[in-house]
């Protein structure tokens, strides 16, 4: 064999690849042949010096930052496409939307007796009927549960001393289907509005939860917040979340909303919520 | 997910050594994290942080900018790690993706500043020629050789240097680096051996030296 065919062998002796007749025929023309011995000697060396590098560590907390960075970047990405699609959509705009969020927040949370009248729970319309019959039981499942909305569903006046407190409650021991319905509106409205004043906090309850619970609860918050046109507003409140151990649920929650976008808004069920009116007929 | 399963087209080429045998150790993340679970996403990340980190350092030869692309390979994965169907093992489909990011980056540099770059540093490593012979015992290799080493990687042409990284210093076999490279298994051989003997020249004083310390 000539000497370029021997060191043409060199890569595969070193790495012990190859088959023991060739092996043989390269250790014994290294053994007579003086050049190709110092250029194998090189090699073996260059190969060792690669070998023996020791491994950089990554620095400590690069696991953090590449997750921070990918929540971040993700983030703006989707909003900046979220922008574009929204433009143009004849939809009450921002400002409003966070002003109905807001009223939205007061309604979740105070005594409805305090409330302007305008702005108590009314009867859903019925073009919403529907789909609030249909998610009636995931609402008494939450409801049931103690779930996300409880704490602060508003309690009826004067119905603390006996029976559930909350009109969720009320329809789970067996209210009629409008109390249901008004339950429903209630606990959604009170999620979102949840959701949208500490997002942190919402998502820490929804961490808690059982996995196979979690998805069906956020689907849900993303339907009421396409809804309530409060999209955009509850994708910058989750935008601006940094804690690492909820990351995944409101990952997933701006996944949900992210699939929304490219459905129209339905109608608003509590209309006089959306756009307020001077006083009732 | 069976749907998913079903619609897995025929493996194609996959090579002896890719692993693939053998039950990939990231199967059941990879499975939770496309099913949505981002934390299992961030255990990924985690478990192989450090490969990546590695691999882009000897690519790139600056810290900080092996995290800066350590950060969009796994942003990258985040994106389009739906695409991978278990053809590999998933740290194969790793490296692939942060190799990827190390050669757009090098892309974004702009061939004519490599091109300026690569001359700087062989000047500057005729400079810090060694003048005594060195100790061929020592087995660590010390820090002037482990920079004399490095410069040597980033003096070799990327096509040449992203093959003997993943042989010599990460361990893959020729069917990985394949695999991550998507090229033929014979022209990753040529090229592991090519760079093996661009470096052996590149790092003469030291391997000739270590050759005349056995040698007497």
């Amino acid at each position: 064999m000539t000497h370029s065919r021997i060191r043409r062998r060199f890569d595969t002796y070193l790495d012990g690849t190859l088959d023991t007749a060739e092996r043989s025929r390269v250790e014994s023309h290294l053994a007579e042949c003086a050049s190709c011995h110092a250029e194998f000697a090189e090699l073996r060396r260059t190969v060792e010096l690669l070998h023996r590098l020791d491994d950089p560590e990554p620095p400590p907390d690069l696991a953090e930052r590449i997750l921070a960075r990918i929540a971040e970047q993700e983030g703006s990405e989707a909003a900046g496409r979220l922008e574009g699609r929204w433009r143009g959509v004849p939809v009450v705009p921002l400002a409003l939307a966070a002003g109905v969020a807001g009223l939205v927040w007061v309604a979740g949370n105070a005594p409805e007796a305090l409330l302007p009248e305008e702005l108590r729970p009314v009867t859903p319309a019925p073009a919403a009927r529907t789909g609030l019959a249909a998610s009636r039981e995931g609402v008494a499942r939450e409801a049931g549960a103690g779930g996300v909305g409880d704490p602060r569903v508003p309690r009826l006046p004067g119905a603390a001393s006996a029976g559930p407190q909350t009109m969720a409650g009320r329809a789970l021991a067996g209210g009629s289907a409008e109390e249901g319905d008004a339950a429903l509106e209630e606990l959604l409205t009170s999620q979102l509005a949840r959701a949208l004043s500490d997002v942190d906090g919402y998502a820490v309850e929804v961490v808690a939860l059982p996995a196979s619970e979690r998805g069906h609860r956020l689907g849900r918050l993303a339907d009421e917040a396409l809804r309530r046109r409060a999209v955009p507003d509850l994708r910058r409140a989750l935008l601006r979340s940094r804690r690492a151990e909820t990351l995944h649920v409101l990952r997933e929650l701006d996944r949900e909303l992210r699939a929304r976008m490219d459905q129209p808004a339905p109608r608003p069920y509590r209309q006089r919520a959306a756009v307020p009116v001077a006083a009732p007929r | 997910m069976n749907q998913e399963l079903a619609e897995r087209r025929p493996l194609v080429g996959t090579r002896p050594g890719t692993g693939h045998d053998v039950v990939d150790p990231d199967r059941d993340l990879v499975a939770r994290w496309q099913a949505g679970d981002e934390e299992a996403f961030a255990a990924l990340v985690r478990r192989h942080q450090g490969r990546v980190y590695r691999l882009l350092l000897r690519m790139l030869g600056n810290p900080e900018e092996a995290e800066d692309v350590a950060q969009e390979a796994f942003l990258n994965l985040h994106r389009h790690g739906h695409r991978f169907r278990g053809e590999s093992r998933f740290s194969t489909f790793v490296y692939r993706v942060a190799a990827n990011a190390a050669l757009n980056r090098r892309r974004a540099l702009g061939r004519r500043r490599e091109r300026m770059e690569r001359l700087e540093r062989r000047q500057a490593a005729g400079d810090e020629l060694p003048e005594a012979p060195r100790d061929p015992e020592s087995a660590a290799v010390g820090e002037e050789e482990r920079e004399e080493v490095q410069r040597a990687l980033l003096a070799l042409p990327e096509t040449l240097r992203m093959p003997v990284v993943l042989y010599d210093i990460e361990g893959l076999s020729y069917g990985e680096i394949a695999e991550v490279l998507k090229l033929a298994e014979g022209t990753v051989k040529s090229r592991i051996h090519r760079a093996r003997q661009a470096l052996r020249k590149e790092l003469a004083p030291f391997v000739r030296e270590e050759q005349r310390g056995a040698s007497s």
